[in-house]
């Protein structure tokens, strides 16, 4: 009984892949439940009335695609189909070139066009002191240009949108975040100031110290990791690759279970204990 | 099992492997993707800023509108290239003071709002839903507070009790995070393996 | 001149932000659009000193032949190509896109991904019913990890409402009392900057 605590490195991560692949050889396919903070966000999406701009806040880097990609896509679905208009803008340096390569062809499926009925700012360096100023003037905040390059005066979208207000029209904003900066920061600079709700999408590890901003109702609600893009794929109806993930990440799960259970078997067996 | 013939995503599966080989043990194909890996993460930033942002600005609004006034951070932002020469490298402290003393600005005077609607929000309306929840919630945060009053005794039995209390309220709190941050990671190598059996050997549909 | 106007300009920095943010008819000067749009451009600025600072290290390890030196050379070669190809083609240009998708993009995911065997080791080796708090702990870390896929609702109904219970009860106090510390110690080390008690940032080059 003992030796299940000497289980050696190298055959834990060989469990770890064997559980990964069959995860997805052999799909379970189990029913994910949908929880209340992701309820909220949706219907808080839901309730805006068509044309108005939702800022998405673009705060992550391509380590953090696995989770946070399938959010942004079930996000983007919900936001063309209810005829709001994003602006996506990033603090993250590759965040908005993440999202761009995203969100392109979820646009064309819609038949939405860019500069019309979405926008990428892109990033712009400074990080919060750009996003402050991005709540008095966006022109200033984005050095008059989009993602591209191209000067932001060409775009009939940005008509009449001076800056990140409730004025310019923007009635939500939407952080996908992996960390710091991010939807603190979005919460201190513009939600509190401008008095714009704010939702968060953000990775499963965030999901526990992101909940006192929930309960406070500072946040509408927060979109959490592979299991929340699943829960929104679910309520926009477009099952993705949350969905899958959520069914190999059951398996994981059981398998760090087991682990830690038979380690503590051996542990408790153990003579030296 | 239809393998991809399409040479970005063998590419992007080679790059995967060769990240992965680490696993097994430290060797020379994992050293050199680490060093690619630093090389295009920092080589991707000068060209992306120059045209989001230093282009358009200089010659746009510096140039352009004659806001000449831009010099002053352009100057102080040369300024921080003073580290690397060592007899003039003080003069880095000038934008370092200025960015540290703007950072603790802004942190004081945004924060402040966010910080009081956490401690309201510790105040529970009781009666507007589960008094149980709502009373375990309240003893809960009051003796995870209890916890991090380092300056008072713990002597005597009430704070005793209650931060023994807030620290089982805390240990909670950490576990939920460690579980959560298991599932996280895994969800990262997932998302990478599912590529590798879907886009690369076409294992799974 | 070498550290008092320096530390000067920490005090005025943080002074305009705080004054602009709490007064009203200062804020109205637009001092802080003024500022913020000169903080970002000097942070523009500073984008070189990451290759800077990458040449002089890998140069040098070339320059001595240190072990691996090879791997510099080809991040030199790789650091520049790239960023230059970038200059010429803008990183939207195809062959740089490329790059980022197929190799930089995959390879980043990828590190980040490896945390979870050590992840799966560590608690594997570490995670141990030593003590009460320690037993506390695991089994919080348990029912969140399974209740957090949808494998613990498939083994009990319940289990994703216990999971909800601990999130939002247990979990959202002890982590709201370390947020309230957070946010303190923050406002401490702040003030201290402002007022000129911390310098610790002053000392990160050389000269007096």
């Amino acid at each position: 009984m003992q030796r299940l605590q000497a289980l050696g490195r190298r055959p834990i991560y060989a469990l770890v892949f064997v559980v990964g692949i069959v995860a997805f050889l052999f799909p379970l396919g189990l029913p994910v439940k949908i929880g209340s903070d992701v309820r909220t966000v949706y219907n808080a999406l839901d309730a805006l009335p068509a044309g108005s701009l939702v800022w998405v806040g673009a705060e992550y880097d391509v380590s953090s695609k696995p989770e946070l990609d399938p959010q942004v896509v079930a996000i983007f679905h919900h936001l063309f189909q209810k005829g709001l208009k994003p602006v996506v803008y990033g603090m993250w340096l590759r965040g908005p070139t993440i999202v761009q390569d995203i969100v392109a062809p979820i646009a064309e499926q819609y038949g939405k066009q860019y500069g019309v009925d979405w926008i990428n700012l892109g990033h712009k360096p400074g990080t919060t002191t750009n996003l402050r100023l991005m709540t008095s003037n966006i022109m200033e905040g984005a050095g008059g240009v989009d993602h591209f390059g191209k000067p932001l005066a060409d775009y009939s979208i940005m008509r009449g949108v001076n800056a990140l207000d409730k004025a310019s029209g923007f009635r939500h904003i939407i952080v996908v975040e992996t960390g710091s900066p991010g939807s603190r920061e979005y919460l201190g600079i513009v939600s509190a100031e401008k008095g714009i709700p704010m939702s968060v999408a953000t990775l499963t590890m965030s999901i526990p110290e992101n909940k006192p901003y929930v309960e406070s109702g500072q946040f509408t609600g927060q979109i959490g990791g592979l299991r929340g893009a699943a829960e929104y794929e679910i309520l926009v109806g477009k099952p993705g690759r949350g969905a899958s993930g959520t069914d190999a990440q059951s398996l994981a799960a059981l398998l760090v279970f087991f682990l830690v259970v038979i380690g503590n078997i051996g542990y408790l067996t153990s003579p030296r204990k | 099992m239809s393998i991809a013939k399409d040479p970005a995503v063998w590419a992007a599966a080679l790059g995967t492997l060769a990240i992965w080989s680490f696993l097994y043990r430290d060797n020379p194909i994992y050293r050199l993707a680490e060093h690619v890996l630093v090389a295009l993460a920092t080589g991707w930033s000068v060209p992306y800023y120059y045209y989001s942002y230093i282009h358009p600005v200089i010659k746009d609004e510096m140039i352009g509108q004659g806001r000449w006034a831009y010099v002053i951070p352009i100057v102080l932002g040369l300024l921080l290239y003073t580290r690397f020469i060592p007899s003039v490298s003080w003069l880095a402290r000038y934008p370092m003071s200025a960015y540290i003393g703007y950072g603790a600005g802004y942190y004081l005077a945004f924060n402040a709002k966010p910080f009081l609607g956490q401690v309201t929000a510790s105040f529970v309306n009781f009666g507007a839903g589960n008094v149980v929840n709502q009373l375990l919630f309240f003893i809960c945060i009051l003796s995870a507070l209890v916890y991090f009053f380092f300056t008072v005794s713990k002597e005597h039995p009430a704070m005793g009790y209650a931060s023994q209390f807030g620290k089982v309220v805390i240990l909670i709190a950490l576990g939920a995070a460690f579980g959560n941050t298991v599932l996280f990671r895994y969800n990262l190598f997932l998302g990478r393996l599912q590529y590798v059996l879907q886009e690369w050997l076409g294992l799974i549909q | 001149m070498r550290k008092e106007f320096p530390m000067l300009l920490t005090v005025v920095a943080a002074l305009a932000v705080i004054l602009s943010q709490f007064f009203f008819h200062i804020y109205n000067l637009g001092w802080l659009d003024v500022l913020d749009k000169w903080s970002n451009l000097m942070w523009a600025i500073a984008i070189g000193l990451g290759v800077i600072n990458l040449t002089l290290i890998h140069g040098k390890k070339i320059m001595r032949r240190a072990p691996g030196y090879y791997n510099s050379i080809v991040l030199l070669l790789v650091l520049y190509g790239y960023g230059i190809l970038g200059l010429i083609t803008t990183t939207e240009g195809f062959h740089h896109k490329w790059i980022f998708d197929n190799i930089f993009a995959p390879m980043d995911a990828t590190l980040y991904g490896i945390i979870a065997f050590f992840i799966t080791t560590a608690a594997y080796r570490a995670f141990k019913v030593r003590t009460w708090e320690a037993t506390v702990m695991l089994l919080a870390a348990m029912i969140i990890l399974l209740g957090s896929a949808p494998i613990g609702e498939a083994i009990w109904g319940y289990w994703g409402d216990v999971r909800s219970w601990i999130l939002n009860i247990p979990n959202t106090a002890g982590m709201r009392g370390i947020i309230l510390g957070i946010y303190l110690g923050g406002f401490a080390t702040a003030l201290r900057v402002m007022l000129g008690l911390e310098r610790a940032y002053l000392g990160g080059v050389g000269g007096r």
